[in-house]
């Protein structure tokens, strides 16, 4: 059944126009900036971009779109839904509601996880056809070797998807909030900026029991500044306090969900 | 929890009350409906009748009591088996805008477990089969509830709970419509509950009558000749008598809304 809920979210999306707006301006905006940064011959040693830089440069831009994305696409997923009547349609078939949030949740985070991807190898081969990938090295010290930089990507991106996932929970309790999706929208939209820049001027002890709407970000910044992956003591608290406001928020989520009267 | 008694009924419902914070809307209303039987639910404007089939719909949750289908409470938001053998239409049909009609039916088909064929022969049915094609958000109100004819009959339900499905058509739509109910559910031998405010559409498609008022049954009356349908339509007077006498009582509003004083 959840597979069946599943298949039906992307063809219920994906014959939308809108989210292939999203989608396009995701993928497309940090095109623009790679290639200007790629072609503008450079002016002196400092001008110059490296493989890895330019590649952290697209996938910075990216993310900060994809995050609003996330929200925007999480917030329709049930209020679109109350607002048009189909949430009675859907429920009076035998679908149970645990199985109809779990594949909204599966849909959503399938739907970032592939976003992010797509980023992820058409940023690369940008990078390949531009500047080209080689070792990153600072002050003639090679930092890590053309061939163990895509490990470093690979930590990067994984960590970045699991950060994500709160995104899309956060985004799909508050859809359950509301019976218009445009205000679900403008209130994921607003509390996602509001909480982003609140958490960029916290200390790190602070930082990591708050959400982690900057940390993708963070993560893809880190190898775009020319520094390894390293997984630091901070991080493992911030991914343990991620998946605990992600199990939280999905806890809120379905018990909201299953007391809720469908009067729309 | 009490079990069904007679092994003609295929609804029963025991005390379904429903509260929405003060406001008593079901005063633990009792009734069944047996199998091949088509129960006409009357009633005026937020007497409960919509409360109650949303009740048995699992749209919302009851205050209090239970129903059996087939023997089996259904009951709760984690009861949806019952679905496989119950159909509805609850309000004006709701379904995707910008999904065909078809598209829409495949969506419903395939969660309820029936396959494209039996999703075509619904079409057909309903007389929608050249018109499937159409985005359901251009469907005209007749389509609207044809195609929502088409969900409630398309797993084929032992039992289908009707919501006022001529809500809002024309004379030929309504006529239409009330041929296609009776069609399907006295060729198909099922049993229906068939909300109306409307007792020609009662006294035409029912076998019985129960009538709602301020959330409790003040009728169960059989509909086997003219002269039922007039005695259901005699207690609708009195009803309406009763509520009119006060308001004969009050005094008129003048020009601008100042109340005249009564002449004494």
């Amino acid at each position: 059944m959840i597979g069946e809920l599943w298949r039906q979210e992307a063809i219920k999306l994906l014959s939308q126009k809108y989210p292939y707006l999203l989608m396009a301006v995701t993928v497309l905006l940090p095109v623009v900036r790679m290639l200007v940064l790629a072609l503008t011959p450079p002016r002196s040693s400092l001008d110059v971009v490296s493989g890895p830089q330019l590649w952290a440069e697209g996938m910075e831009w990216s993310l900060r779109v994809m995050v609003f994305v996330v929200l925007v696409v999480g917030a329709m997923a049930f209020s679109q839904e109350f607002s048009l009547g189909t949430a009675r349609t859907v429920l009076m078939l035998p679908v149970s509601r645990t199985a109809w949030l779990t594949a909204k949740l599966l849909w959503v985070a399938a739907l970032t996880w592939s976003l992010l991807l797509a980023c992820c190898a058409l940023y690369a081969a940008i990078v390949a056809a531009t500047v080209g990938w080689g070792d990153v090295a600072r002050e003639g010290l090679v930092i890590y070797a053309a061939g163990t930089f895509w490990w470093h990507i690979s930590l990067s991106i994984g960590l970045t998807a699991v950060f994500l996932l709160p995104v899309c929970a956060f985004a799909l309790v508050l859809g359950l909030h509301f019976n218009s999706s445009g205000a679900a929208v403008g209130v994921a939209v607003l509390l996602g900026i509001v909480l982003e820049s609140v958490s960029g001027l916290l200390d790190a002890g602070r930082y990591v029991f708050l959400f982690h709407l900057h940390r993708p970000v963070a993560l893809v910044g880190k190898l775009g500044r020319g520094l390894p992956f390293t997984w630091e003591t901070e991080l493992t608290l911030g991914l343990a306090t991620t998946l605990t406001w992600f199990a939280l928020l999905m806890l809120w989520g379905w018990v909201r969900l299953v007391r809720m009267d469908i009067t729309t | 929890m009490r079990a069904v008694a007679d092994s003609g009924e295929i609804l029963r419902v025991e005390g379904l009350s429903k509260r929405f914070g003060k406001f008593e809307a079901l005063r633990s209303i009792s009734f069944c409906v047996r199998r091949g039987e088509t129960v006409g639910f009357l009633g005026r404007n937020g007497a409960g009748k919509s409360t109650t089939i949303k009740i048995l719909c699992n749209l919302i949750r009851p205050s209090g009591g239970q129903a059996w289908l087939e023997g089996e409470p259904i009951l709760g938001v984690h009861a949806v088996s019952h679905h496989r053998v119950l159909g509805a239409i609850v309000e004006t049909p709701c379904f995707y805008p910008h999904l065909t009609g078809r598209k829409n039916l495949a969506l419903v088909g395939r969660l309820a477990g029936v396959g494209g064929d039996r999703v075509e022969a619904m079409l057909a049915e309903v007389g929608l089969a050249e018109r499937a094609g159409v985005p359901f958000g251009q469907f005209s109100l007749g389509m609207k509830q044809r195609l929502g004819l088409a969900a409630a009959f398309l797993h084929a339900p032992r039992l289908v709970i009707l919501d006022e499905p001529t809500n809002g058509l024309d004379p030929v739509g309504q006529r239409q419509i009330r041929e296609l109910i009776r069609a399907l559910t006295r060729e198909q031998g099922v049993g229906a509950l068939l909300c109306s405010h409307l007792l020609d559409e009662v006294a035409e498609l029912c076998d019985r009558a129960l009538v709602l008022e301020q959330g409790q049954i003040i009728m169960d009356h059989p509909l086997a000749a003219q002269g039922d349908i007039d005695a259901v339509a005699a207690r609708f007077e009195a009803l309406a008598e009763a509520d009119a006498a006060p308001i004969a009582a009050t005094p008129p509003r003048a020009a601008g809304g100042a109340r005249e004083e009564p002449a004494v």
